[in-house]
């Protein structure tokens, strides 16, 4: 028992209205880096204590090389190019990720609690990860790589938002 | 009691005490090391009895333990989602039960409240109690700010002044019948408890003294396995496997779910009460519950049977013996579906059809299928050309190729969802297919997630998030318009404003 699908509206959504800041595409390119740069040590470490099967593992290195700078050229760009937030009195709206995208719209009254995150490397760059949490263990909004000020009334607009909304949130 | 504690200590432990039982061999040191430890556990389960005290006051349910690590759980009255009582046969030997009050935000982290060794009269009127919350009034024991005795000393008639029976009706939604019995071997069920039994059991074979000297019925199959041709050893040991499993299912079936009920309480709560020799009964608060889910793993599926589970706060999300979100156990799919469409009140949203996803989707699931299955053969051939691993691992990697299009095409099949009036239901898997009716109400957010390649297709995947059950439910492989249309209607006001052209 099955339907076809309904004709639908010509109903689309935009992107949200505002990018993070620039700082985050170096910022994401040092936390690629990092993981890129431990399995390069790892074979050229391999490389060096096994001299028999030189050849393989030198093709296998070269071809690690070459995808880490494939990766690290790319995926910060198009992460910045993707990476969006908006936050209206009624609703918080997010898109994020490169090759697979997602976008999360939360409406204010099931908002539950706004954190900020500042790891070393984040502090690094003077940036800061907002998460912003709904009763569902599944439903968190985040939002990476906003310089401190913008997260920081970010979260306060946000904290006065819910706080004004009544009910407990489930 | 006294007894529970210890007893129960020593059984958490038993699994590390066994190994010094069998090192005991090495000297007389090992054996005083096995009577302290055992005194130790003793003692420690005392001291946790001794110390363990609750209260129940007009706004709280309190816990109180420890003498050098000091424990002290709160919970406010209110958040109390769900009271589960159980029984293990020793409990009952002893006239106990133990409560295990849910609350908490998130099945995935839940917070517990655990109160055991609790004389059994004693644990079902708290939960009375709890459940219904009549006036604190009618109660005052029960509102005192003073606490408890030690578990043991306290009676029935101390702590809670007795309720009249209940003189509310009890509507019967589901019972167990002895022919459904029939389904246990579908669940798959005893296939873990199999596999952890032979592997267990390989391994004493392999390592103890009994294989090696001594004459033993366990040392004529060893020899009997090792010597035999592969291929009739092969089929025997498959054919025992599966006889061990099937028996296993059924036995795990009657014990989990003897006389099963499920019945709706006017209160405003379903109770599941079941099991054989450990009893347990579940309460659910109505209005806590964010929908239901039809759950039919693929064996259940071909024999015409189904599962019921509760998408509810406060629950433990786990396997369906262990976790408390279990409504009805593996039965005729008919009998499922009446029961799940009296629980949520709209029976459309359980039978009523569904949308397909068209032909896109219909293409990725081939291809997610095929290309898996194509790299795994190439990947396999190469092996054997270039390192000589041995041929059967290819006839493996053909099996699953021959297997692909089928289970694409179920999968497609399976996929599906439909809004109805107070319910976004979704539909989708194979292996183990779920029709899932979440209510509108309680979705919380909405996400959108799309894949690369889903991009190309113009197909996303619709994602409600809940604060019950998974916390995420999918409508995977809809097509654009469509999921921001479901989207729409079933939480009206929040899109509109991300339009495009504002």
């Amino acid at each position: 028992m099955t339907t076809e699908q309904p004709a639908s509206t010509s109903f689309a959504l935009r992107a949200p209205g505002h990018l993070v800041h620039r700082r985050a595409i170096a910022y994401w390119t040092v936390r690629a880096l990092i993981g890129w740069l431990a399995l390069t040590a790892i074979q050229v470490f391999f490389l060096i204590d096994h001299p028999d099967t030189r050849t393989v593992r030198v093709i296998l290195l070269s071809v690690t090389v070459a995808l880490a700078l494939a990766h690290l050229v790319v995926m910060p760009r198009w992460r910045y190019r993707v990476h969006r937030w908006e936050a209206t009195p009624t609703a918080v709206y997010t898109q994020s990720g490169w090759f697979n995208q997602e976008r999360r719209i939360a409406p204010m009254p099931r908002i539950q609690t706004v954190d900020t995150q500042r790891g070393p490397l984040l502090q690094l760059f003077k940036l800061s990860n907002v998460t912003v949490t709904t009763a569902s263990a599944a439903g968190a909004l985040k939002i990476q790589g906003l310089d401190t000020k913008t997260a920081d009334q970010l979260t306060t607009d946000l904290t006065r938002a819910t706080a004004a909304t009544t009910g407990d949130a489930t | 009691m006294l007894l529970i504690h210890p007893v129960r200590e020593v059984g958490r432990l038993l699994p590390a005490l066994i190994p010094l039982f069998f090192i005991n061999r090495s000297g007389d040191f090992g054996a005083w090391w096995t009577y302290a430890g055992t005194a130790a556990v003793i003692l420690l389960g005392l001291s946790r009895w001794f110390t363990t005290r609750f209260r129940v006051t007009a706004t709280q349910v309190e816990l109180r333990a420890g003498l050098i690590f000091r424990r002290r759980k709160a919970t406010p009255l209110d958040r109390v989602r769900t009271i589960d009582i159980s029984a293990s046969p020793l409990h009952r030997v002893l006239g106990l039960a133990k409560v295990t009050i849910g609350t908490g935000v998130s099945s995935t982290n839940p917070d517990w409240l655990v109160l055991d060794g609790l004389q059994a009269q004693v644990a079902h009127q708290l939960r009375a109690d709890l459940l219904h919350r009549r006036s604190v009034a009618k109660s005052p024991t029960a509102a005192s700010d003073a606490w408890s005795a030690p578990i043991e000393a306290r009676t029935a008639a101390e702590e809670f002044e007795a309720y009249p029976e209940s003189a509310e009706p009890e509507q019967e939604l589901y019972a167990l019948r002895a022919g459904w019995i029939r389904y246990a071997p579908f669940t798959m069920s005893g296939l873990l408890t199999a596999l952890a039994i032979v592997g267990f059991g390989w391994q004493i074979l392999e390592n103890s003294d009994f294989t090696r000297q001594r004459e033993s019925v366990l040392k004529n199959i060893y020899d009997y396995f090792v010597a035999a041709d592969f291929w009739t050893a092969a089929l025997q040991i498959a054919g025992g496997t599966l006889l061990v499993i099937m028996t296993l299912s059924i036995a795990g079936y009657i014990l989990a779910f003897w006389q099963f009920r499920l019945s709706r309480h006017s209160g405003g709560t379903l109770n599941v009460t079941r099991g054989l020799l450990t009893t347990r009964a579940t309460s659910i608060e109505e209005r806590r519950l964010r929908g239901i889910e039809v759950a039919q793993p693929l064996l259940l599926r071909l024999a015409g049977g189904a599962r019921l589970l509760a998408v509810s706060t406060g629950l433990k999300a786990g396997s369906a013996t262990q976790g408390g979100n279990l409504l009805v156990p593996p039965s005729p799919y008919a009998e499922v579906a009446r029961v799940a469409g009296s629980i949520i009140g709209e029976q459309s949203a359980i039978d009523g059809p569904l949308i397909r996803h068209g032909s896109a989707a219909r293409r990725r699931r081939h291809t997610r299928a095929l290309v898996p299955a194509l790299v795994l053969l190439a990947g396999v051939v190469l092996l054997r050309v270039q390192f000589d691993f041995p041929v059967w691992p290819i006839g493996i990697a053909v099996a699953f190729l021959a297997v692909a299009p089928a289970l694409a095409e179920d999968r497609y099949r399976a996929l599906g969802h439909s809004l109805s009036e107070r319910h976004l239901v979704s539909r989708l898997g194979s292996l183990s297919r779920q029709r899932t009716a979440l209510r509108r109400e309680g979705i919380i957010s909405f996400g959108i997630r799309s894949s690369y390649f889903q991009r190309r297709a113009g197909l996303v995947t619709l994602i409600a998030t809940t604060a019950g059950g998974r916390q995420h439910y999918e409508v995977p492989d809809v097509q654009t318009a469509e999921a921001l249309r479901v989207a729409r209607a079933a939480i009206p006001n929040l899109l509109e404003e991300f339009a495009v052209g504002t």
